[in-house]
């Protein structure tokens, strides 16, 4: 039994501005989401670019949620790139609701690009008490 | 379960040169206790390398009856680390307002100067977690 996992989101961005919903389930074999990582093909798609989440139907980041704030460089040690929850998400097949809306300042040549969102899937800990 | 961190996002716009922006934020009443601080430099600048401080900050919570952070932002010209956020015990009377300044100290001719967006992220908890730990700004 594995107790790691990476899930990724490919989500399309076309046009400059553009705002794309997306949904998807995570993996019925992990209890819990332990953190979150964006991968963009460069740093300018990144300038302004949020990223609204839902799991399990709770709140997450609002669409507001600037990716910036929840994504790193390359210099950083793989595990250290995740942003982690602090809070338990479950996960366990839960239906994930997104937003991924482009910053505006990317040039013309940048598009179509894909924003992969990576979930840190894990079953390292019991569910947390109500 | 249901999740109680919710992130209250400010947004102050700069548009000229050693410009003061007033900020003037309703926190939703649901909201309880402040438990960390970040502010970012998010949308604008275009620099080669990074910049130490580029303005300074300062909120007031609960209606301009605390003045609790005092920060000075920066320039990152490359994403490096997650932002780390700054651990605050804020606790918040229901629908009070986050008043404060933000006073651009970028030291740039009129003519060179962009226009630019700092992002403060306030992240707020439903519910008071009597774990959280002290309040570490003044």
């Amino acid at each position: 039994m594995k107790n790691h996992k990476f899930q990724q989101i490919r989500v399309q961005v076309k046009a400059s501005g553009d705002s794309v919903r997306f949904s998807a389930d995570t993996d019925k074999q992990f209890a819990r989401v332990r953190g979150i990582h964006i991968s963009m093909p460069s740093e300018q798609t990144l300038v302004g670019t949020t990223l609204g989440l839902k799991i399990n139907g709770q709140e997450v980041f609002d669409d507001a949620h600037e990716m910036r704030m929840i994504t790193c460089g390359n210099q950083v040690a793989p595990n250290n790139k995740f942003f982690l929850f602090e809070e338990f998400i479950e996960a366990g097949g839960s239906a994930i609701e997104g937003r991924v809306t482009d910053g505006g300042t990317s040039p013309a040549g940048a598009f179509p690009y894909d924003a992969k969102i990576y979930l840190w899937l894990v079953n390292d800990e019991p569910k947390p008490k109500e | 379960m249901t999740t109680k961190i919710r992130y209250s996002i400010i947004r102050v716009e700069v548009g000229s040169v050693g410009e003061i922006v007033e900020i003037s934020h309703k926190l939703p009443a649901h909201l309880k206790v402040c438990t960390g601080f970040i502010a970012r430099h998010t949308k604008g600048l275009e620099l080669p390398i990074d910049q130490p401080e580029i303005g300074l900050l300062a909120l007031e919570f609960n209606s301009r009856k605390q003045l609790l952070i005092n920060d000075v932002i920066g320039y990152q010209a490359s994403v490096q680390e997650i932002p780390d956020y700054q651990k605050v015990n804020i606790p918040l009377e229901s629908g009070q307002l986050v008043t404060g300044y933000f006073m651009d100290t970028e030291q740039v001719d009129a003519a060179l100067f962009q226009p630019y967006l700092i992002s403060i992220y306030l992240r707020c908890e439903m519910e008071v977690n009597t774990k959280v730990e002290k309040c570490t700004t003044t």
